[in-house]
């Protein structure tokens, strides 16, 4: 075997791809079992990076094949002779099954679940006595597929996916220290560093990854399926301290002129309690004991320097000391977490997490929308192959719209021409390969070398993770087309009803894009900002909410699903945001709309910090002084959002800022006046601080909200809202 | 039976295409460099639907080659 460090990651994959493919041909060949090709493209959709990612996928495409299985069989056993009743209740089951693709790492499962069954009802033929064993051959040549990448991913250039997860979660913790002594250092607390947005982009990119390789890890370690559900907390503790640190700096704007230092002197020995923490975490994930457990840091403002500055920096001091708080708590609990994982303590952590709700999570207007187009898709291709007289190999026609409409699905933003060329390309070859090669070839030696070299083609020039959408298209085709079987025989229509198909399953797809609901990056930019500020306006209008007069259910859903809104919005809108083209922005550049993109991220965590803070219990005295003004200052944010959530290109920052400085103006006269006329005694209580703080957190989101304003004015809005070709 | 009732078939290596088939192929392409045009110069936006008026386009296209450029 040659060096492994003269050889590319992109080589061994790719040579591992083939060999693995050419092994599970040569296994399903020799056994005589139908349909070879499917153990082909068990292969080709479940080979990843790492034996564990590559081992649980295979296991999400089998046990999703045995639901997919269960689910044609009942369907075709209930519905023997009604063609239009089958096909309502098999809608509904892949629609069932597409809905709930969203949100989990094992995505992949109802995927599979959900192709398989048009795939299975279908590929029986006429006579439902196949069916069974349709069924039967499916499963046996996926688990083939699978057990052939397996012994070739253990065998050759084997690849821990527990390496790789550890060192996701080691480089992680290390961005979070770097992140937080960069902020916490008092040169350095600018939002637009360089370096510091680079780490920013790492961590993000990192946790993002991190479900998807614990899935894996816990495949191929026993280590890690020991302890599978503790780190599961850990990178929910992970994520929640990141989401965290994020709020933490968006405050920084208002606290920026203040001597932080003086005003909370314990501050940098608390900067200092938080490095060594990680530094005990990271050293307890390399697998050595900790040196010293955390210390308790108070956090207490220095009661002359806080009395010296102003009422809204005094609110927007607790706004900032609330963040630390909970940084503190959260870092404690990642480091008690890592020393239950390596065995360093006795006491079992307690993991309580945070209780999610099943039903609003679930009800996201952007899944409902994907479930449109995937709908629209199928059904379109139902009409075509039930009206459309000789159109040929419609069961092909019907399951590669299906498979590809719900693939698109999980990347909407991923346009069709994108996996038009690579599915193009794998086609293209694979016919040639059929037509001009494999009429010459008289054994499986020589068989294998074609079937190697054309894979190892595919995965080499789509290797970056990126384009794995794209190297699945090409080699499902590539399969296809060379229909490779025991008894083989060639005819050139084969190849060609394929490749005539195929234009038409992309202008299915294509149709399906645009209608019944747009998913043109421009149409779905536009419409998420106006589901994000209609979001605001909604929680807005319930901070008056009376904790003695509870809503009603529906008012509670509705604010629930809102607040859902507001958290997965602005991920969406970055996403959707890179996708735009050049058209669409006009004048306006890429940067200029990511600007945009996290000034709403701002806003989403200080809307968060807004709600928190409303929902603890208040000052009684200050409310009543305040009241009028509070409640304009509230109304005035309604009506904004509401305008925003309109006619986002409306935001004028020069009127924002006149119209926040002359409220704060005025309010600071007035919470002066309120404090004065108060005793000494009830400032002191923990209602006045979450007073302050709710008073910095409707600052917080006003500065926000100037901020998108100033955004807002570098969109060219007139060529987004163009309609376009 | 006159002439132009019997249908007739393009010949391209050993094998037979409907001429519909160049049609609609020639028909999608003009359609879309008709559209890029358009959007270069700024005209989609008086178009209400852009994706529909762009089948639409690629429909008349395929008619307009049928009959006079390589009819059936």
């Amino acid at each position: 075997m040659p060096d492994q460090r003269v050889l590319s990651d992109r080589f061994k994959a790719a040579v591992k791809t083939a060999l693995a493919m050419v092994l599970a041909y040569g296994v399903a060949l020799s056994m005589d079992w139908d349909h070879a090709y499917w153990a082909g493209f068990s292969v080709a959709f479940c080979s990843l990076s790492t034996i564990g990612e590559s081992l649980n996928k295979g296991l999400l495409r089998l046990s999703g094949t045995f639901l997919g299985g269960l689910g044609a069989l009942t369907l075709i056993a209930l519905f023997p002779q009604n063609r239009w009743l089958f096909l309502i209740g098999m809608s509904i089951f892949t629609g069932l099954c597409t809905y709930m693709m969203f949100g989990t790492s094992r995505w992949y499962f109802w995927y599979v679940a959900g192709f398989s069954v048009p795939l299975l009802s279908l590929a029986g033929g006429a006579n439902p006595l196949n069916d069974f064993e349709t069924v039967i051959i499916r499963g046996e040549e996926t688990a083939l597929g699978i057990v052939s990448y397996s012994l070739v991913w253990l065998l050759i250039w084997p690849t821990s996916t527990r390496q790789a997860f550890e060192d996701a979660v080691h480089r992680l913790t290390a961005a979070c220290r770097q992140l937080t002594a960069r902020y916490l250092a008092p040169t350095i607390g600018e939002a637009h560093d360089a370096s510091t947005e680079a780490i920013r982009r790492q961590t993000r990119q990192v946790l993002t990854g991190l479900g998807g390789l614990l899935d894996g890890a816990e495949i191929d370690s026993y280590e890690i399926w020991e302890t599978r559900h503790v780190w599961r907390g850990f990178i929910h503790q992970l994520s929640q301290l990141t989401s965290t640190t994020e709020r933490w700096r968006q405050s920084f704007v208002e606290v920026r002129e203040l001597d932080r230092e003086r005003l909370m002197p314990e501050l940098p020995k608390f900067a200092i309690e938080l490095d060594h923490r990680f530094a005990e975490i990271e050293r307890m994930l390399e697998g050595h004991p900790p040196e010293r457990v955390p210390t308790s840091v108070p956090l207490n403002f220095d009661e002359s320097g806080i009395a010296s500055v102003s009422q809204f920096h005094q609110a927007a001091l607790h706004l900032y000391r609330n963040h630390l708080q909970e940084i503190d708590k959260l870092t404690r609990d990642l480091f008690e977490t890592v020393a239950d994982i390596r065995n360093f303590t006795r006491a079992k952590v307690d993991r309580t997490y945070e209780v999610v709700p099943v039903l609003p999570s679930e009800l996201d207007p952007e899944r409902l929308a994907s479930v449109a187009r995937w709908f629209t898709g199928l059904w379109l291709a139902w009409f075509i192959a039930l009206y459309v007289p000789d159109l040929p190999i419609t069961v092909d026609f019907i399951v590669l719209t299906n498979s590809i409409s719900m693939a698109l699905c999980v990347m909407p933003q991923v346009p069709i021409a994108a996996i038009f060329l690579p599915s193009a390309f794998g086609l293209a070859l694979g016919g040639a390969i059929n037509i001009l090669v494999m009429p010459h070839l008289s054994s499986f030696a020589s068989l294998g070398v074609v079937i190697f070299g054309a894979v190892f083609l595919i995965c080499y020039l789509f290797s970056r993770p990126t384009q794995s959408v794209l190297k699945m298209a090409a080699l499902g085709l590539l399969v296809m087309q060379m229909g490779i079987t025991n008894d083989q025989h060639y005819n050139f229509l084969n190849v060609a009803n394929l490749a005539m198909d195929f234009p038409l399953i992309f202008a299915v797809l294509a149709v399906a894009t645009h209608f019944p609901v747009s998913f043109r990056a421009e149409h779905v930019f536009l419409r998420l900002l106006g589901r994000f500020f209609r979001a605001c306006a909604y929680l807005v209008a319930t901070l008056p909410w009376d904790p003695a007069n509870p809503p009603t259910r529906w008012q509670r859903l509705r604010g629930v699903l809102h607040l859902g809104d507001l958290a997965r919005v602005p991920s969406k809108l970055a996403v959707w945001g890179s996708a735009l083209p050049a058209a669409a922005l006009g004048q306006s550049t890429t940067e200029q709309a990511q600007a945009l993109i996290d000034s709403l991220q701002a806003l989403a965590y200080r809307m968060q910090d807004l709600i928190e803070a409303r929902a603890t219990p208040q000052s009684q005295g200050l409310a009543r002084e305040l009241l009028s003004q509070m409640r304009a200052w509230r109304v005035g944010l309604q009506d904004i959002f509401c305008n925003l959530s309109r006619h986002p290109e409306t935001a004028d920052f020069a009127n924002f800022r006149s119209r926040l400085d002359a409220l704060l103006e005025r309010l600071e006269g007035q919470i002066e006046k309120a404090v004065a006329g108060a005793d000494q005694a009830s400032l002191s209580t923990r209602e006045t601080e979450n007073s302050f703080r709710l008073l910095g957190a409707f600052r917080g989101v006003s500065e926000a909200l100037v901020n998108f304003a100033r955004q807002a004015s570098a969109i060219d809005w007139a060529r987004l809202r163009e309609a376009r070709f | 039976m006159s002439m132009r009732l019997i249908p007739h078939e393009l010949y391209i290596g050993e094998v037979f295409f409907p001429p519909m088939l160049l049609d609609a192929a020639l028909g999608l392409l003009a359609a879309s460099i008709t559209a890029r045009l358009l959007n270069r110069f700024r005209v989609s936006r008086y178009f209400y639907q852009p994706p529909l008026a762009l089948i639409a386009l690629a429909v008349i296209y395929t008619g307009l080659f049928s009959i006079f450029l390589i009819p059936a």
